[in-house]
């Protein structure tokens, strides 16, 4: 995701997510660096619990790690946000987790790959993932039983999100099929 | 349209959601983003974030295999 500055960067990533959570709930998206020379942190909702629409009452709980780079492409630049970490977590009625996906690759000792545990099997067990985008982890909070706001509005949101990320990706596209929306 | 975009939807199951809302973007500082990482410790962890960055950085959870400590781990802001 390209800007003319490391801020307009910046804003440039965070637009389709929030776009993609705007389909189920307020809130807000933080993030706490524009600089280059390091990593900064974004949540939704201060990284808690949202509950998101629908009587299963399915949360989520969001943030990632990003960094500001300069883009190869320079017409797509000259900065982009990389991403370098995520946690996803899908939670039940009761804030117990369902989910989580994981990549946290500061971690010494941790699986530094793309993983997520599932809490049925153990969260000891780390299950190997592609790249995980926001558009996946509240498609399966439908599947779990959250309701987006306006179900078409959220397939054209979630699509062209899908379609725009594999523009500038350099790694891990999420759903093939989506891409051809 | 703009009724249906404004008005609260109640479901059967009593959910109210709003079909007005929207996911707003700001910029925070690091002051800020060191509470955000504060408020997670105490929640998933129950000690504060100057707590844990000591272990943290002393090495105490090397061998911690821990989901809830690299939720938490993965909010430390740089520099922090």
């Amino acid at each position: 995701v390209a800007g003319s500055t490391p801020s307009a960067a910046v804003k440039a990533f965070t637009k389709p997510i929030q776009d993609a959570l705007s389909c189920f709930v307020d809130g807000k998206v933080t993030a706490d660096r524009y600089d280059t020379d390091s990593e900064g942190v974004l949540v939704f909702n201060r990284a808690e619990p949202t509950r998101l629409p629908g009587q299963a009452r399915i949360h989520v709980a969001i943030s990632m790690r990003y960094r500001v780079v300069q883009a190869v492409d320079e017409a797509r630049g000259p900065w982009k946000v990389s991403t370098t970490g995520w946690i996803y977590d899908v939670l039940d009625r009761r804030k117990a987790r369902v989910v989580a996906y994981h990549w946290h690759p500061i971690s010494d000792s941790h699986a530094k790959h793309p993983h997520m545990h599932i809490a049925e099997l153990g969260d000891k067990r780390h299950f190997p993932t592609g790249r995980i985008l926001i558009e996946d982890v509240l498609q399966l909070a439908i599947d779990l039983g959250a309701k987006p706001r306006d179900e078409s509005k959220w397939n054209r949101i979630a699509g062209r999100n899908r379609s725009n990320f594999a523009l500038g990706a350099t790694w891990g596209t999420g759903h093939p099929s989506a891409i051809d929306d | 349209v703009g009724d249906r975009l404004t008005r609260p939807k109640i479901t059967s199951g009593g959910d109210v959601a709003s079909m007005s809302g929207s996911v707003s973007f700001e910029k925070i500082s690091a002051t800020e983003s060191w509470r955000v990482f504060d408020a997670a410790a105490r929640r998933c962890l129950g000690l504060g974030a100057d707590e844990l960055v000591r272990r943290w950085d002393a090495g105490d959870y090397v061998d911690s295999d821990s989901v809830e400590l690299m939720q938490v781990i993965m909010l430390r802001p740089s520099g922090g």
